[in-house]
């Protein structure tokens, strides 16, 4: 909502704020002010053609005489299409415009003194203009006062205020001045509720013509009374569309709106300054000379005034004549009745339309306008004959045309107010401030909110019809209350009065702890994005995409899905930071992963490149399967997790080859491997990617976060034996270690693999595997006895796997 | 110059000195010329006697504390001038100047070093912490919130739908809304770092995955005062001692009073600045009372109960904490960018 500041010095004369603390209020009673526009301080002068006369020697040129009142004064103009009598603004030399100064110029024997401006020079936001405006040198309303300052004529400080959603009543200037008047405690000229004079002084109509009414007109049908409570119209006789004058053309300027013509807006300053949107129809296009306010029919369409063709259904309001939808009702107008050059005679709608009907269309057909914002809002039901009458009154004067009978109507515009129950001392319950009744009330008179004092601290609220739609109960009266006394009296204290333990957030703990162990590792954390590219999805998965979870309204087409793991957020990483020469990475995020039945919470992580910082003692080597793999393993053995492994059946983003995946009692907690070539490839990375995912699951809870039991530790040494065995190819170290920790039980305390070899002694597909056992029997054995335990598991594991013991 | 300055001064003399240090006879005249009856320290102890015997102790005390220290270094230097001429070289030719084999430590992501701290500062006032599902009914999303369908406000958090019915979470005050279904009051409860999502088009301060935080309390007798207390601590946890907060009145349907929660800017300290528009304030989120109806969506009795609630974004806090001026850092994850944190 745009208030110009200039409008409201007209109004409020010497009790008018100064701007800066005007935007300060503003703000502290609620208003977001969005922008300020300042005045332009230039000497431009509008000025009269006097005549035109295009210079022989010069191809294209004019000299063009002109006048200020005072003196003639002559230009040099390319632009054929001055009129003579036509108003131009004009800056003299020495004038600033665009940077550049203007300087008298010769052309031949003619010096041009100065020149005329487009809408560019003027430095005008050209969304305000019409199009014809914007064309070439800006020709001025015909009855601009010439001679003057053009910015002082049209342009002042502009205010560009943010609305709150639930505040219908201040989508209007009056609206806007009501609040103003109450923060400054300006004492107004009378009340804004019953004044709809404020538009007229500016006008001195007089002498309004009226006729009898139209002999065919058959009057208004509402069909739909829930969509449209009610509705009114009337018909201004004998109009003739125009440019509109110069006093519209300031106001529309001041509310930056885009002239159409003068009967359009009329329409439009009505609702800007009084918040009641109008409809203008040309009476002579209404078929059948009657207005219906229906609800729209399936396979029914308008082409409406912004070009486009709209489809309708039984959920639209709409007004129709006999044959067909002429608006959208109280969204959009359609192209058929439109106001136009030849218009002769015009039907203005005024109505109340219920804002469920309003906003519900508008958000369907997307289609937002001046008109349905303040609809789907609520505007005041009892004010919309006035205005209609009053919109009639400027268009009969400012076309010379006449009012053709009274105004019609249909429906009811009776308003019940509602009464409310406002307890004062519920002021200080809620907002921590006292209140005392005089500071009540003074506020709720000057915003018009009328009230009967029940008790010493008790009022009756009566809410008024510019505030149905967001006054409900006593919080809205309080809070309207606290906007005046003000927020900042707000002062922060604890009264909070229980007090209990609360227990801490298991998931949170868990996941602090792993993000601190990962780090402590040389991970970066990452947090990425949700949304995965279809057309990666399809690649990978085809059609197994039952499980996933699409979105039906993606913000980039083709990024409907939300990430099932995180494989493709961090390739998609991966492959920035590759592409800046950031080729050893080591990631990790804490997240969700998202499926049709679950959104499970996970601990992904992913390397690529060498695992460590090159040096003169370390060389560099880079990471593989079993380095990543080993992350895992060591944060499961950190906590004791009891974890077996299987070989990967996923088998669509892991190598099926180079991946595991890891199971405490059947269930499967996570998995690891190389990333598929084919994903990979897509984001053009030429590095091998391993990526494992561990799920954040109360299992894993349960081992990470359990209190630790103290066991006593062994006062007897270490005993170490290194074995080697020989075993088919085919065996699975993992298998021979499971083996032998269950052989050995609990005094084997560490077995680590060291060693593979294959070739000279050891048979064909046959392989050396060593491994290193720790045993701690609590004890202490002789040498004999430890032989004899270690002979006993070797000699098992040799019958279960086929092996030998090489010696 | 008093005594102080003159210790002191003996003090630096002495190591500049002992640099010049070559051999065992360098080392004893260094020794004789302050530690010897005539030497250096002995004639400034012999100027104590001029002093308050309060001024005696202290400097005694000092005097004595560099005695000892010039011992202990000129020792120091003895043992190892001693030492071997082939012991020497090897001490000569060690160099523990050269960079030891380094191992890099990870880095934690800005937003989650907000989070942490968030969890934190809440436990520590007592709040319980929360959190729930970004698959959300509309139900639970909207109409709870006291925002039905073709509410205007709708489209202030513009939704990505996933059917008729479920949608990606505007907010986090679904998991409010399902908190307040199941609790007695009075509880306090907060969602940290929840993930979000909203249509925005996305630019340098929106995204449309993004973090809130989220808190609720319920009491008999709550009111904006404790509102704003609990958001000063809260904001004090985060940018530091000194910061204050102040509201101004805005328009959320389940807030009535509504308000929109200002910091000092921690920049200026209010003052004024270039990052806080030379307003000394700057804006962070929404905040207010719980709304009467939402309070009857979820069967608590608002005559009987009053409730503060507030919520914004993790990634404008972290903008604000670092000095981040692109929200879309956050998720690029350059590396460079995050070994800044």
């Amino acid at each position: 909502m745009i208030i110009s500041y200039e409008l409201l010095k007209e109004i409020l004369k010497d009790s008018t704020p100064p701007i800066d603390e005007l935007i300060k209020k503003l703000i502290n009673i609620g208003f977001e002010v969005e922008d300020l526009t300042n005045p332009v301080n230039k000497n431009v002068i509008t000025v009269k053609v006097e005549n035109i006369e295009k210079i022989e020697s010069f191809n294209d040129l004019f000299k063009v005489n002109i006048s200020d009142n005072e003196q003639v004064i002559t230009v040099v103009t390319s632009w054929d299409k001055l009129k003579v009598g036509g108003i131009y603004a004009y800056a003299p030399p020495q004038t600033e415009i665009l940077g550049k100064i203007v300087e008298a110029r010769k052309f031949g024997d003619i010096t041009s003194e100065g020149m005329l401006l487009s809408y560019k020079e003027l430095e005008i936001k050209p969304d305000f203009l019409s199009a014809e405006e914007r064309e070439g040198i800006m020709e001025l309303p015909s009855d601009t006062p010439v001679g003057k300052n053009f910015y002082k004529l049209f342009l002042s400080a502009q205010i560009n205020l943010k609305v709150p959603f639930n505040r219908a009543d201040c989508y209007s200037f009056l609206g806007i001045l009501r609040e103003i008047l109450t923060a400054f405690e300006i004492s107004s000229p009378t009340d804004i509720k019953n004044n709809i004079n404020y538009i007229y002084p500016t006008f001195n109509i007089t002498k309004i013509k009226r006729d009898k009414a139209k002999e065919d007109f058959q009057g208004i049908k509402i069909i739909s009374k829930d969509a449209c409570p009610f509705y009114s119209c009337i018909i201004v006789d004998k109009i003739k569309p125009d440019k509109s004058p110069y006093l519209l053309r300031r106001l529309l300027f001041s509310f930056e709106i885009r002239p159409i013509n003068n009967i359009v807006d009329i329409a439009n300053l009505v609702m800007y300054f009084y918040g009641q949107p109008l409809h203008t129809f040309d009476y002579n296009l209404i078929s059948g000379k009657e207005i219906i306010v229906r609800q729209g029919k399936i396979g029914e369409e308008i082409n409406a005034i912004d070009g486009k063709t709209y489809p309708l259904n039984e959920e639209d309001l709409v007004i129709a004549d006999n044959l067909h939808p002429m608006a959208i009702a109280g969204i959009i107008g359609g192209a058929s009745t439109e106001i136009n050059n030849s218009s002769k005679a015009v039907l203005i709608e005024s109505a109340y339309f219920n804002p469920l009907y309003i906003n519900r269309t508008s958000s369907r057909l997307n289609i937002n306008t001046d008109a349905s914002a303040r609809f789907s809002r609520g505007v005041d039901r009892t004010r919309t004959k006035e205005l209609a009458i009053m919109a009639a009154n400027l268009i009969a004067f400012v076309c010379k045309g006449t009012i053709a009978g009274e105004i019609y109507q249909d429906g009811t515009d009776k308003f019940e107010p509602k009464r409310i129950s406002f307890y004062i001392p519920e002021f200080k319950r809620v907002t921590g401030i006292d209140l005392d009744r005089y500071t009540a009330t003074r506020i709720l008179n000057r915003l018009e909110i009328p009230f009967e004092i029940k008790s010493v601290d008790q009022l009756t609220v009566k809410v008024p019809s510019f505030r149905e739609t967001d006054i409900k109960e006593d919080v809205d009266i309080i809070e309207e209350i606290l906007r005046f006394v003000g927020y900042d009296k707000i002062t922060p204290k604890a009264s909070l009065s229980y007090i209990k333990y609360e227990y801490e957030n298991a998931n949170f703990q868990l996941q602090s702890k792993l993000r601190n162990i990962l780090a402590g590792l040389g991970f970066y954390e990452i947090v990425t994005d949700t949304f995965v590219e279809d057309d990666l999805i399809f690649r990978v998965y085809g059609d197994n995409i039952g499980d996933f979870v699409r979105i039906k309204n993606p913000i980039k087409t083709g990024w409907s899905f939300l990430s099932p793991n995180k494989v493709f957020q961090f390739c998609d990483v991966a492959a920035k930071n590759l592409f800046r020469k950031k080729t050893d990475l080591k990631l990790f995020e804490i997240g969700k992963h998202y499926l049709k039945d679950s959104e499970d919470e996970f601990l992904d992580i992913a390397l690529t490149g060498n695992r460590n910082i090159e040096s003169w003692l370390e060389k560099p080597a880079k990471v593989d399967f079993f380095y990543g793999k080993g992350i895992i393993e060591s944060l499961f053995n950190r906590y004791k997790l009891p974890f077996k492994e299987r070989i990967s059946i996923e088998g669509r983003i892991l190598d099926p080859i180079e991946s595991v995946e890891f199971y405490i009692d059947n269930v499967k907690i996570g998995s690891f491997g190389k990333v598929e070539k084919k994903i990979v490839d897509f984001f053009g990375i030429n590095e091998e990617i391993f990526y494992g995912s561990i799920k954040l699951s109360s299992l894993l809870m349960k081992y990470i976060l359990q209190s630790p039991k103290y066991n006593p530790t062994p006062r007897t040494q270490e005993v170490i034996r290194d074995i080697a065995l020989v075993v088919d190819e085919v065996v699975k170290v993992g298998d021979v270690i499971t083996k032998i920790r269950a052989l050995a039980s609990s005094s084997l305390t560490n077995i680590t693999f060291f060693d593979v070899y294959r070739g000279k002694n050891i048979p064909e597909n046959k392989k050396s595997i060593a491994l290193r056992l720790t045993f701690n029997f609590g004890i202490n054995l002789k040498g004999e006895q430890i032989q004899n335990t270690l002979e006993k598991i070797i000699n098992e594991v040799c019958l279960t796997f086929n092996a030998t013991l090489r010696r | 110059m008093n005594l102080e300055e003159q210790i002191d001064k003996i003090k630096k003399e002495f190591y500049s000195e002992l640099e010049r240090v070559k051999d065992i006879s360098d080392l004893e005249g260094v020794r004789i010329e302050y530690l010897s009856r005539r030497g250096k320290i002995r004639t400034l102890f012999s100027e104590l006697k001029n002093l308050s015997e309060e001024e005696r102790k202290e400097a005694g005390n000092r005097l004595n504390t560099l005695k000892e220290e010039i011992g202990q270094s000129l020792e120091r230097i003895r043992s190892a001038l001693s030492k071997k001429p082939e012991e020497i070289k090897k001490f000569e030719l060690f160099d523990f100047s050269i960079p030891g084999q380094n191992f890099e430590i990870g880095y934690i992501h800005p937003l989650n070093i907000i989070n942490e701290e968030l969890y934190s500062i809440f436990r520590n006032l007592n709040f319980k912490v929360i959190d729930g599902f970004e698959i959300e009914d509309d139900y639970h999303n909207f109409e709870a919130l006291n925002i039905p369908k073709w509410h205007p406000a709708r489209k202030m958090q513009d939704s990505f739908y996933i059917d008729e019915e479920r949608l990606l979470r505007t907010h986090t005050s679904p998991v409010q809304i399902r908190a307040m279904e199941s609790l007695t009051p009075p509880f306090r409860i907060v969602t940290v770092g929840g993930r979000c999502y909203r249509r925005d088009a996305i630019d340098a301060t929106h995204s449309p995955v993004f973090h809130q935080i989220e808190g609720l309390v319920v009491d008999e007798n709550v009111s904006l005062s404790d509102l704003s207390w609990t958001l000063t601590e809260m904001m004090r946890g985060i940018f530091g001692k000194g910061i204050n907060v102040r509201f101004i009145p805005s328009y959320f349907p389940f807030v009535e009073p509504g308000a929109e929660t200002l910091i000092s800017c921690p920049f200026c300290m209010g003052n004024g600045c270039n990052i806080c528009g030379n307003s000394g304030w700057i804006e962070l989120g929404g905040s207010g009372m719980v709304h009467p109806q939402v309070f009857r969506n979820v069967g608590i009795d608002p005559a009987k109960f009053k409730g503060f609630a507030f919520g914004w974004g993790i990634e404008r806090l972290a903008m604000i904490k670092f000095g981040i001026g692109d929200i879309r850092l956050f998720f690029e994850n350059n590396v460079d960018f995050l070994r800044q944190f």
